[in-house]
């Protein structure tokens, strides 16, 4: 019996018949993920296995351990790391089974929820009980809450509720030795001890698999409200966000875009945009109407004395059906039109504020070196958590993954972008997910720390069979 | 056929450069097993793997 048989055989006992697979179509499918990655190895997994139950994924992470067997935890596929591939092969846990709401508890604004839910599902139960679940990327319709507390992702209402890893008070995890633990529950400031929410949230599921979190939800603000400023720069940008954040404004929305990305999302709806534009901010309101118009109105004032210029509506109004996905809205979006021709991949990086510019020239300078002038997506910021003040930036490049060389290109771009996004002192950031190529910058930026990190990791998976070969860890 | 089927070329394309797996919501055929090859998005990545 071949060992893929021996395992298989194990774990059809755990889930039945009708939850894994070891045929190569099935298996396939979870090759690739959302990134570029996919297209340069082979990540095909050995078996698929859909648990129902935590217990369900205990039994299979026994199994795994007592056969050496790595796990590769899947949510929606999203991932724009390639965070969930399966660097070693071996067993593919797609958690999209297990999508209960457990609870919605209104009156503690708490709830409970399976983590292969996706977070449309979660919206709409919220919603039902007159409460707001705030986290909403674009993937939301598909991507999970166990992909979004593993990998963060960011949100377009995370400037004043923050990122995902904000929503969380309490959650299930299933350690790589086959344990479960709970940490926190539905009271908000819950930290007995060392805050031990924040060894699992953001770890791609390294250091266990989480299986249930609570979430917060909040009061369902009555009214929403938007206006875009246009910039002759990145730096007049920033410093209007610090003016909006010193005038007492409390946005939902701070998303900037350079004028590539803008063109690329206004492509479907086909917005003019205007000549002199170079940056643009989207800012977003939420509450009362006399208080979101007055907000409005001000953000606006802050914005014109640092040198910006309010975008007519149909530009403020195309740019947030663009953004703005969920049940209601996707077929608005140009969400995966844009898509059509090339491959979309980013690099994430965080920088001291006043370096942005620098950054993003940088940027411009090593597309021209390589290339890619006219497939440019452009760069965007977005603010989060809780402030107007942007802090990430990101570079999205489209590829075409037919020309060979270009994903080998890729991967030296990356290079470049993170090696000098350390040189000018600042960091990978988490905000999309470190992933399956980001080791070596996330080692060199550690330093030491990195030593605990592995320490952390020996004593939480001893086996080392979840997400073997990911995220820097052997 | 075929021309019927070619003004749907752009989303086939765009779902195999993407994968987004927003065509698992309300799909008749994923929501039997909740296998992802059962979706849109499966069909496409074996087709164009």
């Amino acid at each position: 019996m071949s060992a893929t048989d021996h395992l298989f055989e194990k774990l059809v006992n755990v889930v039945g018949s009708n939850y894994l697979s070891i045929e190569l179509c099935d298996r396939l499918v979870y090759s690739k993920d959302y990134s570029i990655e996919g297209f340069a190895g082979d990540y095909t997994p050995d078996i698929v296995v859909k648990p129902a139950s935590v217990e369900e994924v205990q039994q299979i992470v026994e199994i795994a351990n007592e056969l050496g067997v790595p796990i590769y935890t899947w949510g929606g596929g999203t991932s724009m790391s390639g965070n969930p591939l399966a660097v070693h092969h071996g067993i593919v846990l797609d958690m999209k089974r297990m999508n209960r709401i457990l609870e919605v508890d209104p009156d503690n604004l708490a709830l409970t929820v399976e983590a292969g839910a996706t977070m449309a599902e979660v919206q709409a139960a919220a919603m039902k009980h007159n409460v707001f679940f705030t986290h909403q990327p674009e993937s939301c319709l598909s991507s999970t809450i166990g992909g979004a507390l593993s990998c963060m992702g960011i949100s377009i209402f995370g400037a004043k509720y923050g990122y995902a890893y904000d929503q969380v008070i309490g959650l299930e995890v299933v350690l790589g030795t086959g344990q479960a633990i709970q940490v926190g529950n539905k009271s908000y400031l819950n930290v007995p001890a060392h805050n031990l929410l924040n060894l699992f949230l953001g770890a791609e599921g390294t250091l266990g698999i989480i299986t249930k979190a609570v979430l917060k939800v909040y009061p369902v603000p009555p009214t929403r409200d938007r206006i875009s400023i246009g910039f002759p720069d990145i730096a007049t940008a920033m410093e209007a966000c610090k003016r909006v954040h010193s005038s007492g404004c409390w946005p939902e929305t701070v998303y900037a875009f350079d004028r590539r990305s803008l063109v690329q999302y206004m492509e479907r709806a086909k917005t003019p945009i205007p000549e002199e534009l170079s940056m643009a901010i989207l800012f977003g309101c939420s509450g009362e109407s006399d208080m979101v118009e007055k907000s409005l109105e001000v953000i606006s004032r802050c914005c014109q004395e640092t040198g910006g210029y309010e975008l007519p509506t149909e530009v403020t109004e195309s740019w947030w059906d663009a953004v703005n996905i969920n049940r209601e809205t996707f077929d608005k979006s140009n969400f995966a039109l844009s898509h059509t021709d090339y491959e979309p991949d980013l690099i994430d990086a965080c920088l001291p504020f006043s370096r942005f510019q620098e950054f993003s020239d940088y940027c411009d300078e090593v597309k021209r070196e390589f290339g890619w002038v006219d497939i440019d997506f452009g760069s965007f910021i977005v603010a989060g958590p809780r402030g107007p003040i942007p802090f990430c930036i990101y570079f999205s490049v489209p590829i075409d993954t037919r020309i060979p060389r270009e994903v080998e290109k890729w991967f030296e771009f990356k290079e470049r972008m993170y090696t000098r996004a350390l040189e000018m002192g600042g960091s990978v950031s988490n905000a999309n997910g470190v992933g399956l190529r980001s080791a070596p910058w996330v080692r060199e930026q550690l330093g030491s720390a990195w030593d605990l990190l592995t320490g952390i990791k020996s004593l939480t998976d001893p086996n080392n069979v979840l997400n073997r070969g990911q995220r820097g860890f052997d | 056929m075929t021309e019927r089927l070619s003004k749907y070329e752009d989303w086939a394309r765009a779902c195999m450069h993407l994968r987004c797996g927003l065509c698992r919501e309300n799909c008749p055929a994923y929501s039997q097993l909740k296998l992802d090859s059962y979706s849109a998005k499966g069909k496409l990545t074996m087709l164009y793997h």
